[in-house]
């Protein structure tokens, strides 16, 4: 899987109209700069050369250079990778957990005006477009009752030397974004955890459960809960993909320095070798994630079997 | 009638969709004025009858370019919908009803396009070709089909072995006849709610596009107001973001509720 992302996004390059060793160079590049790349990538050589040259490259961790960094590629993505993650993290998570509260509540108290109330806030969420929401929530909260900072991750002047200082700091430029990222995924987990929990509430080794006695709430927690809980794992696997878009948007938007706001950044400045080393680089983490996703599915639930 | 009576989502999602194109239809005659066009005010003004919706800096009526935006938004998603479920039934018939090496091939690319994240892959190729109309169309269509592929071949795989299409088969129906006129029909229940969600989801995506500056210019996007004012709501213009968000929510709740109202009419007995 992962040399075909990298063989397709070389097509892909291919395909672009124009000549591609001013797309790699920059458009600022100089020619003998230019004439530079075309002979370091092998430009004038047949395809399936180019290609090899292309594999070999990448696989031994060379994205380039980036014109507008002046600074390898990987050295300038891997740099943003802590703060990217410390965000979709804390937003995946803290969709994770009140979508699944918000779920046992619905599925709980069916039909009821709870349950009306989360289905269709939740709905609601998932409609709007996250920049949208990002926006409301800085004109309610930054900007007619300045409870929280702009944007960026850290307010300048505080410095790592204070570990806690610099902890909470970061930790209050995060409560926006984060909470952005997760309302629009909610509604996934919440209608998720509802639909599994009505169906375990109603399946037999509950009834069993009831019938043998065993208080209420260990049935809840321990025997519906916890299958109920499975499709969440795979659920999450799949979200992570779908979800980069919306991390390309909120670090924009919230100017949180991670791998989203660098896209923007290699975007307004048509830095090609960057802009494909994000694009490969995500690929291959979200095709690991996948895989690891599968195989914590196993060890979770021993009925399914890796082939 | 009865249709409705089944289905409170489905009720919902026509009113307001139909309200969605009446508003798109009738921008012409709801407003003389040109969506992009700047110099209609002196920079931002606040909502008046005369700019129902205000101007944002450049003094562009914020009314009829959310007026305007929404045959941007349904031309995009509808004919980018159209396409995909093309793509995904020229993918997923033949896959599911041949089966074998034909299958795994066709499985084996659906896989590695489900892999890769999509948003990021459309970023770079509207970059690489060029923001215009056609392109974006043609871009969300050619990315976004694998996931209905899937879905036509797994119904496929399950209505294929029905006693109607092993009639049909030994009543000497041809391959692909079989496949359109018997397969193909009752493939489509499960298929249309997938398109909903997945013309919710290009709504989102044309819009995303055009608030990152990838949209195409010459055309009245609600992603592009939205990037407007992200400067304007500092200056007091809130106007420049209430009212395009609350078009584009409403238009993408519409569609959401017509997936879960046709899921409710195709499968009556799932947990509701």
């Amino acid at each position: 899987m992962v040399p075909a992302v990298i063989i397709f996004t070389f097509l892909l390059l291919k395909l672009a109209p124009g000549d591609p060793a001013v797309l790699m160079a920059g458009e600022t590049a100089t020619k003998e700069y230019i004439e530079m790349i075309r002979e370091i990538y092998g430009l004038n050589k047949p395809l399936h050369e180019q290609l090899i040259i292309y594999l070999g490259k990448l696989f031994t961790g060379d994205f380039g250079y980036s014109f507008t960094f002046k600074r390898p590629v990987l050295d300038v993505i891997l740099e943003r990778v802590p703060t990217t993650l410390l965000l979709a993290g804390t937003g995946a998570l803290i969709a994770i957990f009140f979508g699944i509260v918000l779920g046992v509540v619905a599925a709980l108290r069916k039909d009821t005006i709870a349950d009306n109330i989360i289905s269709s806030l939740t709905l609601i969420f998932y409609s709007i477009p996250i920049f949208a929401l990002a926006q409301f929530l800085i004109l309610f909260l930054v900007i007619n009752y300045r409870l929280f900072p702009l944007s960026g991750y850290v307010t300048i002047g505080v410095s790592p030397s204070d570990p806690i200082k610099y902890a909470m700091d970061v930790l209050w430029h995060l409560v926006l974004p984060s909470i952005s990222l997760a309302l629009i995924q909610m509604a996934t987990y919440v209608k998720l955890t509802r639909t599994s929990m009505i169906e375990s509430l109603y399946s037999n080794y509950i009834i069993a459960a009831k019938a043998r006695g065993l208080k209420w709430r260990r049935i809840l927690f321990k025997h519906a809960l916890k299958n109920a809980l499975l499709p969440i794992i795979t659920v999450a696997g799949i979200q992570l993909g779908l979800i980069i878009g919306g991390v390309v948007i909120t670090e924009t938007i919230f100017s949180w320095p991670g791998v989203g706001r660098l896209t923007i950044e290699a975007i307004e400045a048509r830095d090609f070798p960057l802009l494909n080393g994000i694009f490969v680089l995500t690929s291959v983490s979200v095709i690991i994630a996948n895989i690891v996703t599968d195989i914590v599915y196993t060890y979770v639930d021993p009925r399914v079997k890796l082939r | 009638m009865l249709l409705f009576r089944r289905s409170r989502s489905l009720t919902i999602s026509l009113i307001l969709f139909s309200a969605i194109i009446f508003f798109g239809l009738a921008a012409g005659i709801l407003t003389d004025k040109e969506p992009l066009r700047t110099g209609y005010a002196q920079g931002l003004t606040p909502p008046s009858p005369q700019f129902p919706m205000g101007t944002d800096q450049l003094g562009r009526d914020v009314f009829s370019w959310t007026l305007y935006g929404i045959r941007t938004a349904l031309l995009v998603s509808l004919v980018s919908t159209s396409l995909t479920v093309i793509i995904s039934i020229i993918v997923g018939l033949p896959a599911g009803y041949f089966g074998g090496k034909l299958d795994q091939v066709l499985m084996r690319v659906t896989d590695f396009f489900l892999s890769i994240p999509r948003f990021i892959l459309i970023i770079f190729a509207v970059i690489i070709f060029g923001p215009t109309l056609t392109n974006i169309i043609l871009i969300l269509s050619v990315f976004s089909w694998p996931t209905i592929a899937r879905i036509v071949r797994a119904e496929v795989l399950s209505i294929k072995e029905r006693e109607y299409v092993q009639a049909a088969k030994v009543l000497g129906a041809g391959n692909f006849d079989i496949m359109f006129n018997e397969i193909l029909p009752n493939v489509m229940p499960p298929v249309l709610v997938a398109s909903a969600l997945q013309m919710s989801d290009a709504i989102l995506a044309e819009a995303g596009l055009s608030f990152l500056g990838l949209g195409d210019p010459n055309m009245a996007s609600w992603g592009r107001i939205l990037a407007i004012a992200r400067q304007a709501i500092y200056v007091g213009g809130w106007w420049t973001l209430v009212f395009p968000s609350i078009f584009i929510t409403v238009t993408v709740l519409s569609v959401n509720l017509l997936a879960d109202g046709l899921n409710d009419i195709f499968n009556p007995k799932s947990v509701r």
